[in-house]
């Protein structure tokens, strides 16, 4: 099995599957190591004293998130109770207690590119994008497969070819055995 | 278990979730612990004086949870189910399927319906109105992280179920969410007394990547079964596998049994 018609499914399917490939390399090295970082949001934690307040809840609120440095376009504010006030602003939440004037904000800032491919790769949007990656899935094994019967590189099959390829089928087999459930 | 209870206590929650942004280190996370812990028993001073808050420890009903990673669970389980690693705090992998990334927590309503004499139809405030719990617990999510000492407040399960007044013929709890997402339970479990329905997590309300404005708690189980964007608490008599549970995996989801896949 060999000729140009190979190569040119080989190299066409090469390059619909760039795009989808840098996505999922990269949010696999990103969801990976989610023991160390978080791949999906930046966190900050504020806190401030405010001392005690005693005016109305949105001059309370005003007060806290100026004294917390936050400056949101918008937010909406919950009154619990008399000792605490939520807000809640894009990226964000916010509480203070009137009382002892205590606030403190945490906000979740989004990494746009990676939290995207993240979704992408976990298929969170799930619906058409399942049908996507099954294609990309499909188009990785023809991608194998081919790679493997184009007449230049079956002809190293016999050397250093066939040692890597033995290797990459060793790995995950043998780790399986080693490690595996 | 007593459950004389009201807001949430904002400070002391507060100074949970600094401490821990402030320490990284683990050493110092059980110094967090160890601090909030010493908050449990001053709740328990304020519960017997008749005070406003009340503490239960989340996974087991003891009143002290396990010092550290490495002390079993007062059921003599290990505290970290097999094939868990410890992150610090929830990693939440975007929104839920469906969940808004804004949500309009004043029209957010919360059904409780299905196998029970009197549905009920809160809003936010409603449930706010209830008797509530601030709750330590560990997280165990099925992708093999898990996080110790996630402090949640809300209402207890149970206590919806009571005013619910579920029928004799329910056995089993489905979470519904935004947009169709569900997931089922064991009404026994359901009623256990650490299963929440939760508005805030460490002592600030819900963020929207944590299912605001509500969300269920299920810290026996995986995590997938604590429903964020909650908008329904089904009973109901035959299981019902939910989202998840029919797209691979385990229906029951117990980590310590690794119940992850089917």
């Amino acid at each position: 099995m060999s000729g140009s018609w190979l190569r040119t499914l080989h190299r066409d399917l090469g390059f619909l599957a760039f795009g989808l490939t840098v996505v999922y390399a990269v949010s696999g090295v990103a969801v990976n190591h989610i023991g160390t970082w978080d791949p999906n949001f930046v966190r900050e934690e504020r806190t401030a004293e405010l001392g005690p307040q005693t005016g109305q809840p949105s001059a309370v609120v005003a007060v806290a998130m100026e004294r917390l440095g936050l400056s949101p376009a918008t937010w909406s504010v919950d009154v619990v109770d008399d000792t605490r006030i939520d807000i809640k602003f894009k990226d964000g939440q916010a509480s203070v207690n009137p009382k002892t004037g205590r606030a403190v904000a945490r906000t979740d800032r989004a990494r746009p590119v990676l939290r995207s491919m993240n979704w992408l790769h976990l298929n969170r949007g799930k619906g058409g994008w399942t049908w996507i990656a099954d294609g990309y899935a499909v188009i990785l094994g023809i991608l194998a497969i081919s790679g493997l019967c184009i007449a230049p590189v079956r002809r190293q099959l016999a050397g250093r070819g066939g040692v890597f390829l033995a290797i990459g089928i060793a790995l995950p087999v043998g780790w399986v055995l080693l490690f595996g459930p | 278990m007593d459950s004389r209870d009201n807001t949430p206590d904002l400070d002391r929650l507060s100074r949970l979730a600094i401490d821990k942004a402030a320490s990284r280190a683990a050493r110092e996370r059980v110094e967090t612990r160890r601090r909030f812990i010493a908050g449990l028993g001053a709740g328990a001073v304020l519960t017997a004086l008749g005070g406003a808050t009340y503490v239960v420890s989340g996974c087991s009903e003891s009143v002290e949870p396990p010092a550290s990673a490495s002390t079993p669970r007062s059921d003599g389980r290990p505290r970290i189910p097999p094939g868990q690693t410890l992150i610090e705090r929830l990693r939440p992998m975007g929104k839920a399927e469906g969940g808004s990334e804004w949500v309009d927590a004043s029209s957010w309503r919360l059904r409780v319906h299905g196998a029970v004499k009197k549905p009920l139809d809160l809003s936010l405030k409603d449930l706010r109105a209830l008797p509530q719990v601030d709750q330590i617990c560990d997280v165990h999510c099925v992708t093999t992280w898990s996080v110790l000492d996630a402090a949640f407040s809300g209402v207890r399960l149970s206590y919806l179920a009571d005013l619910a007044g579920v029928e004799a013929r329910a056995a089993h709890v489905i979470f519904e969410s935004d947009a169709g997402y569900t997931a089922n339970i064991l009404l026994e479990e359901a009623l256990a007394p650490d299963v929440l329905v939760a508005h805030a997590h460490d002592g600030l309300p819900l963020s929207p990547a944590n299912g605001a404005p509500l969300r269920s708690i299920v810290p026996a189980l995986y995590f997938w079964k604590s429903t964020k964007f909650l908008t329904g608490i089904r009973f109901q008599a035959v299981d019902e596998p939910g989202y998840w549970e029919t797209r691979g995996y385990h229906n029951h989801a117990d980590p310590w049994k690794e119940e992850r896949y089917s």
